[in-house]
């Protein structure tokens, strides 16, 4: 190990370590809300692998999170999968639908591609929302496994920061690594990548089964977060939640989603409670950020001398 | 009863074009997806709402009236968000074009909960355009009737300005060349204004010409505009025939599935633009752009 | 210094100081807390709006005679946003964080059975006043739920024993939203209505996408089947957009709708509803209560307040949040176990009548529905239900038996 992996080492150690103080100093309140703000991150950072990295905007990065879940979920209800083993299945649900939609949408680009992404996530919705006698529809399906698999709100968000560190690591190896340059070298100009001898479509559609499999492992922790699932965590809502926490946190930033999340789901679970008005305060900080800061937070954060500098490019 | 089905389809496909038709306008020149279509498309809607009574209620002269200064102040709303907002951002990626017309969503969406509240609104029928032709058993209403006439309406001006005038030719010139446009000395600022105004104002149009049709309410922004984009997607964006193809293919379908089908309707359109997108970059090969 | 380990921790660092700042106060014991977890925003928000009115008037009023058991009652509202998650979300974080004791609000299904999956969990009691669906009654259930209106299945049931009655009606086509509540209430009409009326001809349903504002070829595909009355338990919006829409194929000269008249609804429609062929059935609709005194007190007093007569949203979440009351002068605590039983054991007389009651295996409340024509009333600027029947419950709640049949069968 060289001198620096060893620093960088220390410092996410560092952070880890702040994040879990966080979760076991404040109570349990508190700890369930910053459980959701990590599940929420790593959401977002999925989609900003593609998004940031890939240039690929997707409208229906939801269902990969939904069927993350509902993955989880239907092996315990419908397949009576022991839940250790259960566990592994929302992510790799996701991951096969997003190998699936992920072929058809990859041959696209821009909006097109975009609205097709859209289509596929609707679809997914459709199904876990008219299926009743397999899905639960509308309606969903709760109490199949107690909430947190029982663990307190401070151990439970402790497995999540866990998580969220480990994805943290690999998503950064995997945008260091030659296939994360080739993935950034498409989203800059696939022709060029294409002269350079990679097949684009294959390196986009690599990036959007990682994003796909992480999007389905934030959805699966969802599932266990709450001990449940409904067809609303494949919908629009949540896939513009992680678009919203992309732009705030900082397109082309690795740890924008993270700063996104935190500001977003904070905005969104504390203005609600003393305005009414909450989307009007949202839609206003988010036309602030896309006039005045359109490198997000991590981009203001750079901008006043902490080091968070956005992607090289 | 398939006939009623089609005629029936094809007058909620001329309702999705009115709508549409704004969408495809503004993105074909200034390539801006504009999210907030719905959202001054339910402006539209409350204005006529408000002013109808104000005019001559349940008269063809004060509906018709109600519209038009509907659709005129939703341009003049446009204008000044084109102006002030979205000026300034068309240098930059799609997306956060895209976000900013997101957070206008939210923004309008607000303001109507806090103007109107959250009930429903309704307009009344102009007693002219209410009732319906009988022909044999099947009813075809003549507000559907009239506001197919009003589209086809529509797409003639629309026609006869992009063929003939001085600012259709710039329109055209800018849709497929926007830097050879502003080579030739003409501002293309104002293009873009103009062009956000004109669909904003047939985004207050379809909206007031819709008002009487069902219920108005701060949700009617999101309940359109997917619908409205897919139709623009369908038709190839910023082609406005297609958009018409478009609308009137899914609405005829959408209608002939209720037939066989119902349950389907919750994702027909969806697998349409699926359908068209992939056939579309089917056969295609290397990198599309 | 790596620009990637640095930004991992910022952003640790943020949200440490963020969540370390929003760390609240503890508070004191004294008051009952109430957690009023609602669809305030979203597809639901619009019903939600007369509940939550009602609510904050009850709670004035029970304050106003000094609180329940000499304590006074603070109401923490949350806004769900019509979401599962929210609901979940915040039902949590009021009983984690506030120590509610009581858990209410909702509308939409989906939002009530993540909320009383919680309420399970942390044992704290839940109950809905609004939201009708019967998975909580039947293979949700849990002991520290209640509601308080006719659930899906009453409801159905008794529109259905209204229909039965119309020997003139021969053939019904059933239509409604494409989800739970639909398919639910479709289904149970269809069986109750065979059962006592086996002569007449049900077609197969029609479903409509969940917020469709275009109704027309749902319409023509109904009329073209030449039914004598659709069964079509819309409401809202939805219902809105089927009466304006269907007025205009002459849909009412040809058949009619039975269907769930809200008073909400009936107040947006004002002069565009059709004269006749409408029957609506409804959960409270004050105009067919006014006759008793504790009713008319109420609607008055809403009316002062906030200028409008309380649609049924409003007069079921009143009438739940009395029965609360009364359960809990009944416990003399507000401690779960003893409100559960108190709330299963005491006979309340409210807005909709008196000895009504909560069944303790499905957490029931014996409730009533009203079923009438729908008419114009001059004395009111909108239609209202007419010549109207009050179905009770002994007619409509299914048995113990029944809903234990339908656990096992949802099992």
């Amino acid at each position: 190990m060289t001198a620096h992996h060893r620093h960088e080492s220390i410092i996410w150690l560092g952070a880890a370590v702040a994040a879990a103080v966080v979760l076991f100093a404040f109570g349990p309140g508190i700890a369930l809300l910053g459980t959701e703000i990590m599940i929420m991150a790593l959401f977002a950072c999925s989609l900003n692998l593609i998004m940031s990295y890939g240039g690929m905007v997707s409208f229906g990065h939801a269902a990969y999170f939904g069927l993350g879940a509902y993955g989880f979920a239907l092996a315990i209800v419908r397949f009576d999968v022991p839940p250790a083993l259960a566990l592994a299945c929302g992510p790799i649900l996701a991951l096969l639908a997003a190998l699936l939609f992920g072929s058809l949408c990859v041959r696209l680009s821009h909006i097109y591609f975009a609205m097709l992404t859209l289509a596929c996530a609707e679809i997914t919705y459709a199904i876990l929302f008219q299926a009743y006698d397999f899905t639960g529809g509308d309606t969903g399906l709760t109490r199949f496994v107690a909430p947190r698999f029982g663990l307190t709100p401070q151990l439970y968000g402790l497995v999540v920061l866990v998580v969220l560190l480990l994805s943290l690591l690999i998503l950064r190896r995997l945008v260091a690594s030659p296939l994360g340059l080739a993935i950034r070298s498409v989203g800059e100009d696939p022709y060029r990548t294409a002269a350079l001898g990679y097949n684009p479509r294959r390196v986009q559609l690599a990036a959007f089964v990682v994003a796909g499999g992480f999007a389905g492992l934030a959805g699966m922790l969802f599932s266990v977060f709450h001990g449940n699932a409904f067809p609303d965590y494949a919908g629009l809502a949540f896939t513009l939640d992680a678009l919203v926490m992309v732009v705030i946190g900082g397109l082309h930033s690795f740890v924008g989603p993270i700063y996104g999340a935190i500001i977003y789901l904070l905005m969104k679970t504390f203005i609600s409670r003393y305005v009414g008005e909450w989307e009007l305060v949202v839609g206003i900080v988010l036309m602030a950020v896309v006039l005045g800061a359109p490198r997000g937070l991590a981009g203001l954060a750079a901008r006043l001398g902490i080091p968070s500098g956005g992607r090289k490019s | 009863m398939l006939a009623v089905q089609v005629v029936n389809g094809l007058m909620e496909g001329m309702m999705l074009f009115l709508i549409a038709s704004g969408l495809t306008l503004i993105f074909g020149v200034s390539r801006i997806i504009n999210f907030a279509h719905g959202s001054l498309y339910m402006i539209g809607a409350f204005l006529t709402y408000q002013l109808v009574p104000m005019l001559s209620d349940g008269t063809l002269v004060g509906f018709i009236g109600a519209v038009l200064l509907s659709a005129i102040a939703v341009a003049a709303l446009g204008g000044i968000f084109e102006i002030l907002v979205l000026r300034r951002i068309y240098g930059s990626e799609e997306l956060m074009q895209l976000i900013i017309t997101v957070a206008l969503v939210l923004i309008i969406r607000d303001i109507v909960k806090l103007i109107w509240g959250r009930n429903d609104v309704l307009v009344s029928m102009p007693a002219e355009l209410s009732g319906a032709l009988k022909v044999a058993d099947a009813y075809f209403p003549i507000f559907q009737l009239a506001i197919f006439g009003a589209g086809l309406m529509v797409i003639a001006v629309m026609i006869l300005v992009i063929k003939f005038t001085r600012a259709g030719i710039l329109l055209r010139a800018a849709t497929d060349d926007r830097g050879m446009v502003a080579l030739l000395g003409i501002n293309q600022q104002t293009i873009f204004t103009s062009v956000f105004v004109a669909g904003s104002f047939l985004a207050g149009l379809a909206g007031g010409l819709a008002a009487p049709f069902g219920n108005i309410n701060y949700m009617l922004d999101t309940t359109i505009i997917v619908g409205a984009f897919i139709v623009v997607v369908i038709g190839g964006l910023g082609n406005l025939y297609g958009a018409l193809a478009g609308a009137l293919a899914v609405g005829v379908l959408k209608s002939m599935g209720v037939l066989y089908y119902p349950r389907l309707s919750m994702v027909l359109i969806f697998l349409i633009m699926a359908a068209v997108l992939v056939a579309r970059s089917l056969g295609r090969a290397g990198v599309t752009r | 210094m790596d620009r990637f380990a640095k930004r991992g921790v910022s952003a640790f660092a943020l949200l440490a100081a963020t969540v370390i700042g929003l760390a609240g106060p503890a508070s004191a014991q004294e008051p009952i807390r109430i957690g009023y977890a609602a669809d305030m925003s979203g597809a639901c928000g619009p019903l939600v709006d007369g509940a939550t009115k009602a609510f904050r008037l009850g709670v004035e009023e029970l304050n106003k005679a000094g609180g329940l058991l000499g304590r006074k009652i603070e109401v923490i509202e949350r806004d769900t946003k019509t979401r599962p998650d929210e609901g979940a979300k915040e039902a949590r974080d009021l009983i984690v964080n506030h120590k509610i004791d009581l858990l209410t609000g909702v509308c939409s299904s989906a939002v009530m059975l993540a909320e009383t999956a919680v309420s399970a969990e942390l044992k704290v009691p839940f109950y809905s006043a609004i939201g009708n669906t019967q998975a909580v009654n039947v293979d949700k259930f849990q002991p520290y739920f209640w509601q308080t209106q006719a659930n899906v299945l009453m409801e159905a049931s008794g529109a259905a024993e209204y229909v039965a009655q119309n020997k003139a009606w021969k053939k019904i086509v059933p239509l409604a939203f494409d989800y739970e509540f639909g398919h639910t209430s479709v289904k149970t009409f269809s069986e109750h209505l065979k059962k006592i009326r086996p002569d007449i001809e049900i077609a197969a349903p029609i479903y409509v996408k969940l917020g469709e504002s275009n109704m027309t070829s749902y319409i023509t595909a109904v009329l073209a089947q030449k039914p004598d009355a659709v069964y079509g338990p819309l409401f809202g919006s939805g219902l809105v957009n089927f009466v304006k829409q269907g007025r205009s194929f002459g849909f009412f000269d040809q058949t009619n709708l039975i269907t769930l008249t809200t008073v909400d609804f009936l107040q947006s429609m004002g002069k565009e509803m059709p004269p006749k062929g409408v029957v609506g059935f409804a959960r409270a609709p004050f105009t067919a209560l006014l006759n008793n005194p504790k009713a008319k007190t109420f609607v008055d007093a809403y009316k002062t307040k906030y200028n409008i007569e309380p649609s049924d949203w409003a007069v079921l979440t009143y009438d739940g949040l009395m029965f609360y009351a009364e359960a809990v002068k009944k416990a003399g605590s507000v401690k779960a176990d003893d409100v559960i039983k108190a709330v299963t054991s005491i006979k309340y007389s409210g807005l909709r009548g008196s000895d009504m009651s909560v069944r303790a295996f499905d957490g029931q409340m014996n409730a009533p529905i009203w079923v009438g024509a729908v008419a114009p009333d001059p004395a009111y600027p909108y239609s209202i239900l007419k010549d109207v029947t009050r179905i009770e419950a002994s007619k409509t709640m299914p048995s113990e038996e029944q809903v234990k049949a339908l656990r096992a069968a949802a099992k």
